[in-house]
């Protein structure tokens, strides 16, 4: 992150220094705390609402109910893993997230991994196979509300500010499905190429 | 019609929650007090990242890189400076979270009903911030050999904000 951070920031300052547009810089820079705080008070302050908002539903059980639902689903997609615990922590965090609680998410995220961790036949520092089909579902989860962008598009006035939200689900499933199958895709190929090299050793 | 659902998937999300808690006797306005204290704990944590990635991202918008792409794309293409607002968007999402909220902020800014602002908004819903995700829960378990979960992760984000664009391209101008 710093390698990128700094990356970005000084390739831009020197561009800009080169191209003649040091003063648009300057004053710029001089901009950023204004600009910083009127955005982090928008996403804060919607943060705020919808954790509130969304902790009405977790608290007549939504979380339990999603991952039920999500439980079948989940078989589906990794008919290896068969350990209950495991399994009932993905579906709790793969809810969480959907309502966007991030709160309720991440501790159930951990677990599960450190549950993996303790199940999985890898070497210490090696991911297991559930291990990455999980981030995968996770990285690519559905989010219903994604209200941080809700809140900045009415910050700066927007007239139906909630337009893309169908369609940033339907990419986040098209996204999801395609990573699970490239997931497989690999998974299977390497899987092959054990047990070839295996019946080699034989 | 896609964006009119869309809106009114909000108030129905509100509405199921104050039902079941009519139905299962929660006391819904303890909930969301309760709910609301947790978010405003976010504020140390999110300022900082926010401000950092906000200097980054303004940085690479005023320097002119992105105007003079644009002006170089425009020649080919006749939606350039879409592509070269967007550009950014592609580059950060996968990497952090902060900085593309930083960008659709900068993007928006200049149209909150424009092109560019719903791509941006939609390619921001459609996927995780990949990188963030796999560091985190890897490392929680001392996991330093990922796998192909990185590229695995990149290619779906690939697919999430390729499908975003087209789809925004699609039902939304």
């Amino acid at each position: 992150m710093n390698g990128i951070w700094l990356g970005i920031s000084l390739i831009s300052l020197i561009y800009g220094l080169v191209t003649g547009r040091i003063e648009v810089l300057a004053s710029a820079i001089l901009d950023i705390p204004q600009k910083g705080l009127e955005l982090a008070v928008t996403l804060v302050f919607s943060a705020v609402f919808w954790n509130g908002m969304m902790c009405i539903l977790s608290d007549v059980g939504a979380i339990g109910f999603i991952s039920k639902l999500l439980r079948p689903l989940l078989h589906l997609i990794m008919p290896e893993l068969k350990d209950k615990e495991t399994i009932d922590l993905i579906s709790t965090n793969i809810a969480a997230n959907m309502l966007g609680l991030g709160f309720a998410a991440t501790p159930s995220g951990l677990k599960a991994m450190k549950r993996m961790k303790q199940l999985s036949l890898e070497e210490d520092n090696t991911a297991s196979d559930e291990m990455v089909t999980f981030l995968v579902l996770n990285t690519a989860g559905v989010t219903l509300i994604p209200t941080s962008v809700l809140a900045i598009r009415q910050s700066f006035g927007s007239a139906n500010p909630a337009d893309f939200v169908i369609l940033g689900i339907i990419s986040t499933l098209l996204s999801c499905i395609s990573g699970l199958y490239l997931d497989h895709v690999l998974k299977s190929h390497r899987k092959k190429k054990r047990i070839k090299e295996s019946k080699n050793a034989s | 019609m896609l964006a009119k659902i869309s809106l009114i998937l909000i108030p129905i999300i509100i509405i199921v929650a104050f039902v079941l808690a009519l139905i299962k006797k929660t006391k819904p306005y303890d909930s969301f007090i309760k709910g609301s204290r947790e978010g405003l704990g976010l504020f140390k944590e999110v300022f900082p990242s926010v401000l950092g990635m906000l200097f980054a991202v303004t940085m690479l918008k005023s320097c002119g890189l992105l105007d003079d792409l644009s002006e170089a794309l425009g020649k080919v293409f006749s939606q350039a400076n879409i592509i070269a607002d967007i550009t950014p968007m592609l580059i950060f999402r996968p990497i952090s979270g902060s900085a593309s909220i930083a960008t659709l902020s900068n993007i928006c800014s200049k149209g909150a009903d424009s092109m560019s602002c719903k791509i941006a908004s939609t390619i921001q819903g459609s996927t995780d911030t990949t990188l963030y995700v796999l560091s985190l829960y890897f490392s929680s378990v001392g996991i330093t050999k990922w796998k192909h979960a990185l590229s695995v992760g990149l290619f779906a984000d690939a697919v999430g904000m390729i499908s975003g664009i087209v789809l925004a391209l699609i039902f939304l101008s």
